[in-house]
């Protein structure tokens, strides 16, 4: 049943004709040079305006526009929480910290869980239990609280553990987030990276109240919101160069026609791609490290647009299944070669590729 | 069967599985008339007598997260069953107060003395006991037995959907008859604390010990999942269940003071096994009747199976489909060989009566038989090792 | 919140039971150990046929890693892999549906409730939807969908026992993403793939599941992790970054791919210019080419039983 309705809703595909579809691949596949229907280049975004910190009940929010239309709002708010330790294997709280050595409970201490981030995402026409929901809300949710790499120089910490670590208060009680994903529109293309994107403005201009307990005692905090401090630390506290700070993944969507790689892909580019990859990734903040490569790699999952693929308009006769006819599109079958694979994650994710563009262009975001 | 079409149609030519699905009433008839196997018995479309069991295969064990677990067979019908068991504190139970467990509490006590336990004395049947006995199993739901045919087990069901009425039915059935048999013993289910004797320096002219506090109760989440449906789920159901509350382990469990939880041992030796009062085995029919009933009930004969109707014994899911009479029989026999009646029910027509019936559970009475002594061996086995039981056919 | 269609427990929920020996340091139990070569496979064992209301079903169930000798445990040492899948179709989309030139294509994942450590809920959860996905994106590049117009096919896949997370003992700390997950996923796509030849589906392949990950099993933290092929997450201390993809040896391509973990930090051996996810995605189809040929096997057999 919800197949159906997801079918239904990615039949907002607009109805290209084979032979429309046959044209747009071919220009897409161009070697070298493909030509797309807005005429950006392969690795150019469509324009989009953004603005941060918006709804002020939150701890942090953000708007981000395509310029089609679609908006996406996404609002962050903090609680505290009692930390349950070894929640999973025990449902006792306090008695069981002796379970493990002394090095487990510390690991779970610093640690965090990945429990603690929720994410919901709200979708016009999708239920909140329909399978596109839940897949994106698992997948930015997946790759939020996957990094874990921290910035160990200068003898800081800075977001040891990445986000889960960041959340930690103490021993007995840590931050929980809710990140509340909301699109305005119907998804007129894949919606993903306009999620995504929104979703890391609204993280990166998230404040969390300053704490003034210390050590292990119940914590309370300053009620001056102006001492307040980001969730992902700013750059002037530990060092200027902002390529060294942890910053939230970005999930962008790549596909591969022919010998292309193309970025931010509309419908229609979607609807003719070989292949669909999702790619999360953040800035690689292991400044000792000395690797080439600025950026690391979170999550890819591929052909997560399929969906849409399916409903274009497929072949005109199953009779003809062993024969190309030229000008008439067919939705192609069969995965992806794995040279391709390591194509579209490579341009991506090499120094000075499309990846470190986006995560500067964010950056913009928050300065003004 | 294949005359009988040509006469109804000569140009048209149907297969016997065209026929099969499109009137099923009467290639069943025709199969029955038709087809006497070699003694004169009329047999069914699937080649089965009327009183004819299928095969069945029974295993235990094999899935390491559950309590206990087991996997029955019969025919194309398959069900996995696992049993989980979980805690429910009585200081968490609103309304609770210790009088709620006074009688098996001094009963615990004075058995304690004599060195026996409450599961020793299958005798001594006391009103009192009984009562709290059935109280504690009902009243605290410790026995959650549920149906699962969002398997993909056949297309009818589809996955993620809510409990359908089938689903809703067994399920209900399987409890009910879990209560009514009263086959798990409380005490198997209750986790007692016996609080230190203070006093036991001053008046030890008194042999009296403390009364033991009930602390905790055992909850057994019973889950059932038709993974292939070929017909009578609920006699798959139950078997699968009986042979997996044989397999239950328990571990044992004892009330920490200074922590105020109950601790489980994950000693297997110390750990004990629930001993079953009973071991009902249930029993489909399916009534077969290819005509509508006349509507005096005078001029249908009595009391000769075949005369313008059949029973089925163990019905397969096409025999269901037609069938819209079914009889239901839950039977057991205790130590002296003494058959008890649980369930003798008639659902869905009139046809069966009282002699009809009597027969029938003379028949389930001797498939119980042959069923204890499957799940005995298969529980003797101990490791995951199917059991299995060639179908065969009873006479009553 | 109860739910009145099923027999429901006490209204107070019940509470895991918990053993001694977490909260007693004195009797921890060891540490599972892989025993396995980086490189070597756990047998599977693969079945096709058994659900007969089905038009296609496969079974497959993973051999735990032996208990070490005298466990007397109560408490499971290993969980392994065991789910069955069934097929149903093609069959006519319902009247309402939209028209579909193609075969649509409906995947389902549950958990039994007694699959893991922890019992699961009777609603499917955001995990089994999650796996849903990612199976139907696995089949769909395999399956020639266009052979079958305004049709349908149902895989629905229960898993009756899953992988651990991690080894039960441990506390669930940084690298506490649900590992076990990816296992299963590969396992449900071997499975699915196998019931889709057991129904006579056409397709191009038989796309198969493989997993590998990149793990630290040392307690220094420095120590560069390795790349092992069919990973059990209980017997490692961390899991550092996994992949599994659903792959077609015949025509050398991924439908699927699942790569999630941090391998930022990662260092391959000396010599391997290979960045640290192709390599782990050329591990996990080395898995999945592995198990292609026990598939290829199964079907085989079904194929000339069937013909007999």
């Amino acid at each position: 049943m919800s197949s159906q309705r997801q079918a239904s809703s990615a039949a907002q595909v607009p109805h290209l004709s084979p032979a429309e579809l046959s044209y747009l691949y071919t220009s897409l596949a161009l070697p070298q040079n493909p030509i797309r229907p807005d005429g950006r280049s392969p690795t150019q975004f469509r324009p989009l305006s953004a603005e941060s910190n918006i709804l002020p009940g939150t701890n942090g929010s953000a708007r981000i526009g395509f310029a089609d239309g679609t908006q996406a709002i996404v609002g962050v708010k903090a609680e505290v929480e009692r930390t349950v330790l070894i929640s999973d294997t025990l449902d006792v709280d306090q008695d069981a910290e002796t379970v493990e050595g002394a090095e487990e409970s510390a690991s779970a201490a610093t640690g965090g869980h990945g429990s603690w981030v929720q994410m919901s995402i709200e979708i016009p026409g999708f239920r909140d239990d329909d399978a596109l929901p839940v897949f994106l809300a698992e997948m930015l949710r997946e790759s939020l609280v996957g990094s874990v790499g921290g910035n160990e120089d200068n003898g800081e910490r800075h977001m040891a553990g990445g986000l889960k670590g960041r959340l930690v208060i103490n021993k007995r009680w840590h931050w929980r987030l809710y990140i509340d994903v909301l699109l305005l529109s119907q998804p007129l293309s894949y919606p993903l990276p306009l999620l995504s994107l929104t979703t890391h403005l609204a993280l990166l201009s998230t404040k969390l109240p300053k704490l003034k307990s210390t050590g292990e005692e119940d914590p309370f905090f300053d009620d001056d919101w102006a001492a307040a401090e980001y969730l992902y630390p700013r750059s002037s506290t530990i060092n200027s160069n902002p390529s060294q700070q942890v910053r939230p993944p970005v999930t962008l969507l790549v596909i591969s026609v022919g010998e292309n790689v193309i970025f931010d892909p509309s419908r229609e580019e979607i609807a003719v791609a070989d292949a669909v990859l999702a790619i999360s990734f953040t800035r690689n903040s292991d400044s000792d490290t000395g690797t080439d490569e600025p950026l690391k790699l979170l999550l890819t999952q591929r052909g997560i647009a399929n969906s849409e693929t399916e409903n274009g308009n497929g072949p005109d006769s199953a009779a003809a299944a062993e024969e190309e006819t030229p000008g008439v599109w067919r939705p192609r079958r069969g995965g992806i070669k794995r040279s391709v694979l390591a194509e579209m994650m490579k341009t991506a994710l090499k120094k000075g590729g499309v990846g470190e563009e986006v995560l500067a262009g964010l950056e913009g975001v928050e300065v003004a | 069967m294949d005359s009988l079409v040509q006469n109804a149609n000569p140009k048209l030519q149907l297969t016997p599985t065209q026929f099969a699905a499109i009137e099923p009433n009467a290639y069943i008839l025709s199969q029955l008339s038709q087809r006497p196997s070699s003694n004169g018995v009329p047999t069914r479309a699937n080649a089965r007598e009327q009183f004819e069991f299928r095969d069945m295969t029974v295993t235990v064990g094999g899935f390491t997260h559950a309590n206990g677990s087991s996997t029955v067979r019969i025919g194309d019908t398959s069900v996995v069953c696992g049993i989980v068991a979980e805690q429910i504190y009585t200081s968490e139970v609103p309304s609770w107060d210790v009088s709620q467990a006074s009688v098996s509490a001094n009963k615990r006590r004075r058995l304690a003395s004599s060195g026996k336990t409450l599961l020793d004395n299958d005798e001594e049947t006391d009103q009192a006991y009984d009562n709290e006995e059935s109280r504690h199993i009902e009243d605290r739901c410790l026995l959650v037995p549920n149906v699962t045919m969002n398997t993909g087990c056949t297309p009818g069901y589809v996955p993620g959907a809510p409990p359908s009425e089938d689903e809703q039915s067994i399920s209900n059935n399987l409890l009910g008859l879990l209560r009514s048999t009263r086959m798990i013993q409380a005490e198997d289910l209750r986790i007692w604390y016996q609080p230190p004797n203070l006093d036991a320096g001053e008046s030890d002219s008194s042999n009296e010990t403390q009364l033991p506090e009930l602390k905790a109760f055992w909850v057994l989440h019973i889950d059932i999942m038709v993974m292939s449906y070929g017909g009578n789920i609920f006699d798959a159901a139950w078997t699968a269940l009986v042979a997996a509350l044989r397999h239950v382990t328990i571990p044992y469990a004892w009330w920490d003071v200074d922590k105020e939880i109950v601790l489980c041992s994950d000693d297997a030796s110390k750990a004990h096994k629930l001993s079953l009062r009973e071991m009902p085995t249930s029993c489909w029919f399916s009534v077969f009747e290819p005509q509508p009933r006349p509507a005096s009930q005078d001029e249908v004969a009595r009391g000769s199976l075949g005369d313008g109707w059949w029973i089925f014994a163990d019905p397969d899911g096409y025999e269901e489909s037609v069938c819209e009479e079914n009889v239901w029989c839950v039977v057991s026999k205790d130590k002296n060989g003494k058959t008890r009646v649980y369930r003798a029910q008639n659902v869905g027509g009139s046809t069966v009566d009282s002699e009809v019936m009597h027969n029938l559970l003379q028949i389930s009475a001797k498939k119980w038989e042959d069923m204890k002594s499957i799940i005995d061996e298969v529980v003797a086995t101990g490791s995951p090792r199917a059991v299995a039981w060639k179908g065969k056919s009873y006479s009553a | 919140m109860n739910d009145r269609r099923r027999v429901n427990g006490p209204a107070e929920g019940t509470r895991r039971p918990v053993f001694a020996c977490h909260v007693d340091t004195a009797s921890a139990p060891t540490r599972p150990q892989r025993q396995r070569e980086p490189k070597a496979f756990r047998k599977i064992a693969l079945e096709t046929g058994l659900t007969r209301s089905a038009s296609g079903s496969s079974y497959i169930e993973v051999q735990p890693s032996p208990p070490p000798a005298s466990y007397n445990s109560l408490i499971p040492h290993s969980s392994s892999l065991k789910l069955a899948c069934s097929v149903h179709g093609p069959k006519p989309l319902p009247r309402s549906a939209a028209f579909s030139p193609n075969l649509v294509l409906t995947t389902h994942v549950k958990y039994a409730t007694f699959a893991t450590r922890k019992r699961r809920a009777h609603v499917r959860d955001a995990s089994e939807r999650d796996l849903g996905v990612h199976l139907e994106t696995a089949l769909r590049g395999a399956i020639i969908a266009d052979r079958w117009p305004k049709s349908g096919i149902d895989v629905t896949v229960t898993i009756l026992e899953a992988e651990d997370d991690r080894w039960w003992a441990d506390a669930p700390d940084s690298h506490d993403a649900s590992w076990g997950m990816m296992n299963v996923l590969a396992g449900c796509i071997t499975a699915a793939s196998a019931a889709l030849a057991d129904a006579h589906i056409d397709c191009l392949d038989l796309v198969t599941g493989g997993m590998a990950a990149l793990v630290s099993d040392d307690e220094n933290p420095d120590a560069p992790p390795k790349l092992v092929l069919d990973v059990d997450p209980s017997e490692h201390r961390s899991i550092v970054a996994a992949c599994v993809v659903g792959y077609m040896p015949g025509r050398d391509e991924i439908t699927q791919l699942w790569l999630k973990g941090d391998s930022s930090n990662a260092v391959l051996e000396d010599g391997d210019k290979r960045t640290v996810h192709e390599a782990l995605i050329d591990g996990a189809v080395t898995a999945a080419k592995s198990v292609h040929a026990v598939l290829a096997e199964v079907v085989r057999e079904s194929i000339l039983a069937a013909g007999q």
